[in-house]
């Protein structure tokens, strides 16, 4: 074989050299810019009783909170109890109402009261309006009230028929524990038929996450807030896509003579739930779904709200009394 | 042959391309405090161009702008829950006065995380 000249030598040395360190380059910039966030927007409001934060990511994905916050605003003048002439107000005087999509919903959770045993019921809504956690007039009512609105609640009496919904006479309504997570699936569903590459947006303690924010398709890193101090977390869920769905005493509450009164109501005693635990995180391919349980098992407790979780072969976070954290199912949730 | 000085050039240019790439992925850490009123926004705040404290009256509520975070130091609601809220200051943390319809958001450019389940 003929041996290559010194000349030559020294040639093909530099052209492996800068070929190499222009791969190095490329390489380098073709990694960062796959894990360079698309363009984002971000927009937060008050609906439902709440702040809602959407964050789009994409080109121009302005418009799309918009329409995002608009779909929560106009579910709120359909579902809310206090909106004169929304369809649970009519149901709650009327005692009927017609609805394609509140027909889905009822079923739904018509199936979580039965197997949490009535934990979670729709109808606790005149045994929460005495309460009325959270809002003007918020109060420990009298025994003698709690037992005559607890007449009125059992998911049983609630009917669904095709797109019909019915109660019983004297029967209150409340979606309350439900709402956001409902929100949060219609939402779902008008970002797969929008042009946004990926988006987070969170109603409340009820988020879902859609698509991709980078070419690198980086999971979505959700934090998960300390029950017992607002501005430290407990961990972070990572979802690639999905719902997270959060319940805790300490979102609503008034404390008196010590004693803390939270919005989680139990359907059977009529008073706030003594559970064992005090956050439940329910992540599922639901919102509906997940913002039910998350209630439903707070209610129910550790155990019986595990065996639920399981039931429903859904990822869970529960935080009991002595702030231990125990996840049940698949859930991806780096602890702090 | 490569010699040493070709060596040299190499390792430098190598060196130079890891830290460009490194230089990518370090989070920026600088905070911005984005205050909403009735849906709209009322305030963007660079916290670190701060020099001193602001106090900014929005929608029956007094929100105290500092370096290291935001909080609400008065409000005319009923339960008082922005107020106890204390300092917000990490990114993407939110708190609000709903009454009043007053959102206080912490946003960075660190990714450390993309939102918070309350």
């Amino acid at each position: 074989m003929k041996k290559l000249s010194e000349k030559t030598k020294k040639y093909l040395s530099a052209v492996i050299s800068i070929f190499l360190v222009a791969a190095l380059i490329s390489g380098s910039l073709i990694y960062s810019q796959r894990k360079k966030d698309f363009s984002h927007y971000e927009k937060s409001a008050i609906a439902m009783g709440t702040v809602i934060t959407a964050k789009t990511y994409g080109e121009n994905t302005a418009p799309t909170n918009e329409a995002v916050i608009k779909i929560i605003q106009q579910l709120e003048d359909e579902i809310s109890w206090r909106e004169a002439g929304s369809k649970i107000e009519k149901l709650n005087s009327q005692g009927v109402v017609f609805s394609n999509d509140l027909s889905e919903l009822f079923k739904i959770c018509g199936e979580i009261s039965e197997k949490s045993e009535g934990a979670f019921d729709l109808s606790v809504g005149a045994v929460s309006r005495l309460w009325d956690i959270g809002g003007d007039n918020q109060r420990i009512p009298s025994e003698k009230e709690i037992k005559k609105a607890l007449e009125t609640v059992d998911y049983k009496k609630i009917a669904v028929s095709g797109t019909e919904i019915s109660t019983e006479k004297g029967q209150f309504i409340d979606l309350g524990a439900v709402g956001k997570g409902f929100a949060c699936s219609l939402i779902y569903q008008y970002l797969s038929e929008s042009s946004v590459e990926g988006a987070v947006v969170s109603v409340g303690g009820s988020i879902v996450a859609f698509g991709n924010r980078n070419k690198a398709e980086d999971k979505w890193r959700i934090a998960v807030r300390h029950p017992r101090n607002e501005n430290a977390i407990i961990g972070t869920i990572l979802l690639s896509e999905g719902f997270v769905s959060t319940s805790g005493d300490y979102e609503k509450y008034f404390e008196e003579n010590g004693v803390r009164y939270h919005h989680l109501l139990d359907a059977k005693t009529g008073y706030p739930a003594e559970s064992d635990l005090i956050s439940v995180t329910i992540v599922c391919n639901n919102g509906l779904l997940s913002d039910a349980l998350s209630t439903a098992c707070f209610v129910l407790g550790s155990e019986k709200g595990k065996a639920l979780a399981e039931e429903y072969g859904v990822g869970a976070i529960f935080v009991d009394k002595e702030e231990k954290i125990t996840t049940i199912g698949e859930v991806d949730f780096q602890k702090n | 042959m490569i010699k040493k000085g070709d060596i040299l050039i190499i390792s430098f240019l190598c060196i130079f391309c890891a830290l460009l790439f490194a230089f990518s992925f370090i989070p920026q850490k600088s905070l911005q405090a984005k205050i909403y009123y009735n849906g709209e926004v009322f305030k963007e705040i660079e916290l670190s161009s701060l020099t001193e404290d602001i106090f900014l009256e929005v929608g029956g509520c007094t929100v105290k702008i500092e370096k290291d975070g935001v909080s609400f130091v008065f409000s005319t609601c009923k339960d008082q829950l922005c107020v106890k809220h204390g300092k917000l200051s990490k990114n993407s943390h939110t708190m609000a006065c709903v009454p009043n319809k007053v959102v206080v958001c912490i946003i960075g450019s660190d990714n450390e995380n993309d939102i918070v389940a309350y």
